[in-house]
């Protein structure tokens, strides 16, 4: 039994990674997790400029899942590189690298200094975030624009492109179609479902920036479902994601069709589930007598 | 490895005023490590509610093993803590965070109200462990009434029992002087007594902001502990922030990690 897999030519040891903004450049979560055991770590998004983000409260809890708008703060591509991707290549583990901008030209700008720079194995391009006011899921909830902005990085990079999409959109087939057609090596989905929480004390909104981001258990059957219907309309391979919690919810995803299942809420509740979820898929391989993970995929197309 | 997050044993869960709640847990890694100022962050076993919960660490004896958190029933969370037995297991992470500076000061300044509390009484042991000079605390609460009793002064013997007697403030003048800890602090204290003292403070936001005004008027070294929704509670989600001083502009930073505690100088009280 093997729980390899490689997509877009890269190798993962397992189909498990971590979802970008959840797990810090890695560093945070060392105190808890091998990273040499995780397939590999999605860092959280970079722009070419720092961002500040938005202002606080920004993260709230909701049944079974929480809100977040924290806005993309991040030091920037040259923090970034100087600083937080030297520390995670010491590990065996793929890194990739998660970019968000306000324009194409941004995303663009983006892609080449971390292309150049090396040390990247993949780069995803956020054309999701529902937490900023221009770019992010402007960009993605619309087709053309998706395939603009995957065009762009595309023309600047020669590392596998993800496209990562969000669920804000009536048909997120198209989008997925408009990335691939425009050379997204992958597809990751989902991103956040946009929400809010108001406070029946203040009789306010909660978050700083009004709306924000759901994640966690709660929006697990909107993300199987998305991740099945774009399993079945693009041949790219799929990073799937949304409240995955434990083994069970991954194999979930894999049967919905992706080739690697990232966990993002989730550290936040159990620092350690990530190696958990590893663990699980394994044993669950023996018991089933699947020799590779292309099989439990095989078993719903 | 400097944080775990450990199966602890509910050694103690006592009501102890109003709506506060005394929890002790076996957890000796975090006994051992805490400094004060430092917080811990509770794991509730509900799918329901998934965020871990952060309290200041109230005490840590290296002896026994044992953490001890004062905590308010605020919300549901608190409400499911404090249906907690003796001996039930509970995942509890620490010690997280930069607590307070104790050291180059023989003049201290104790400022706390309410559930902001907790933590303080953590430093007084330590610093009058220390021997570190002369500590004057000063306590707020809303009340000391409730049902009756005059029973809300919660911690305040714990002070005493230290040797150090808190000057209490009630804002419904139930006990002690009518009003906050900050205006307390200002009734009793003689300016000129203040040469080289440093203040320590957590509680309210307003409270924090009157003590931060204060400690510049008298030109004190000041250090508060303020509050921010978690999420990780690791530093990892950028979810904790506060708006601080950052060479003529300013930046957001982490409650989690860059704190609880920041210097006074440096948070805006804006937002
Ligand atoms: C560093 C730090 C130390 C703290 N120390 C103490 C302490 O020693 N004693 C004490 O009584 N309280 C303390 N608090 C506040 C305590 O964390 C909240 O009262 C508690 O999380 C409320 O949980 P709940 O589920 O009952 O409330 P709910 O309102 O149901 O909680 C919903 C969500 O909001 C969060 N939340 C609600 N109120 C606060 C708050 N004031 N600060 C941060 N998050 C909040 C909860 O953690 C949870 O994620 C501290 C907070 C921080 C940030
Ligand atoms: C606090 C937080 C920050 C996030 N930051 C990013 C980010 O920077 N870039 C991005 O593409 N997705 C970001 N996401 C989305 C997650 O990567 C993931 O797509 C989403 O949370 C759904 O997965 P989950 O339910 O397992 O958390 C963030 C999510 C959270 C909760
Ligand atoms: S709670 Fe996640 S960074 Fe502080």
């Amino acid at each position: 039994m093997n729980s390899g897999v490689a997509i877009a030519g890269v190798w993962f040891k397992n189909p498990v990674i971590t979802a970008s903004g959840t797990f810090g450049h890695g560093e945070e979560y060392a105190d808890f997790v091998d990273l040499n055991k995780l397939g590999g770590v999605t860092v959280k998004g970079v722009s070419t400029e720092p961002w500040k983000g938005n202002k606080p409260p920004r993260v709230v809890e909701t049944y079974g899942g929480m809100l977040n708008a924290v806005g993309l703060q991040n030091p920037g591509v040259k923090a970034f590189l100087q600083k937080d991707l030297p520390y995670l290549r010491r590990f065996d583990t793929n890194v990739i690298v998660n970019i968000c901008g306000h324009t194409v030209d941004e995303y663009a700008a983006a892609a080449r200094m971390i292309s150049e720079a090396g040390g990247a194995d993949m780069l995803e391009v956020n054309i999701s975030c529902p937490n900023i006011q221009d770019g992010g899921m402007a960009f993605g909830s619309d087709p053309a624009a998706a395939a603009r902005v995957i065009k762009a990085v595309r023309e600047t990079t020669r590392l596998p492109v993800i496209a990562k999409l969000s669920p804000n959109v009536t048909d997120i087939t198209e989008i997925a179609k408009a990335a691939e057609s425009e050379g997204a090596d992958c597809i990751s989905l989902i991103n956040t479902v946009l929400g809010m929480k108001i406070d029946v004390k203040t009789k306010k909104p909660v978050l700083g920036n009004v709306f924000g981001g759901l994640s966690g258990p709660a929006i697990k059957p909107i993300a199987v479902r998305m991740v099945w219907q774009t399993a079945r309309a693009v041949s790219a391979p799929i990073i799937g994601m949304g409240g995955v919690s434990d083994a069970e919810d991954a194999i979930e995803f894999l049967l919905a069709g992706a080739s690697l299942v990232a966990v993002g809420s989730a550290n936040f509740f159990n620092p350690t589930v990530t190696v958990e979820i590893i663990e699980g898929i394994e044993k669950y391989m023996l018991e089933n007598g699947f020799s590779n993970v292309a099989e439990i995929r095989a078993q719903t197309v | 490895m400097d944080k775990k997050r450990i199966k602890a044993i509910i050694t103690v869960n006592a009501h102890m005023a109003a709506n506060m709640f005394d929890m002790r847990l076996s957890a000796p890694f975090i006994a051992e490590t805490a400094v004060a100022g430092q917080f811990v962050t509770v794991y509730l076993n509900d799918g329901a509610r998934l965020l871990p919960r952060p309290f200041g660490v109230c005490g840590a004896d290296r002896r026994t093993g044992e953490i001890r958190i004062v905590y308010g029933v605020v919300g549901e969370g608190t409400r499911v803590l404090s249906r907690m037995r003796e001996d039930d297991e509970i995942f509890v992470m620490g010690p997280i965070g930069v607590g307070f500076p104790t050291e180059g000061r023989e003049r201290h300044i104790i400022i706390g109200g309410g559930a902001g509390i907790p933590p303080l009484l953590f430093l007084c042991q330590r610093l009058a462990k220390a021997n570190a000079g002369n500590i004057d605390v000063f306590l707020g609460y809303r009340t000391v009434l409730t049902d009756g009793h005059r029973n809300g002064a919660f911690l305040a013997n714990d002070f005493s029992e230290i040797g150090v007697v808190p000057k209490i403030a009630t804002d419904d003048g139930s006990l002690g002087f009518k009003g906050d800890a900050p205006s307390l602090f200002v009734k009793e204290i003689e300016p000129a007594s203040l040469r080289n003292a440093r203040v320590y403070a957590c509680g309210p936001n307003g409270m924090l902001k009157a003590v931060a005004r204060l400690a510049r008027k008298f030109d004190l070294d000041c250090f508060i502990s303020v509050e921010e929704r978690m999420a990780c509670g690791l530093g990892a989600c950028v979810g904790c922030v506060v708006k601080v001083k950052d060479k003529g502009e300013w930046t957001y930073k982490k409650v989690c990690s860059n704190g609880p505690v920041f210097s006074a100088e440096e948070v805006f009280f804006d937002e």
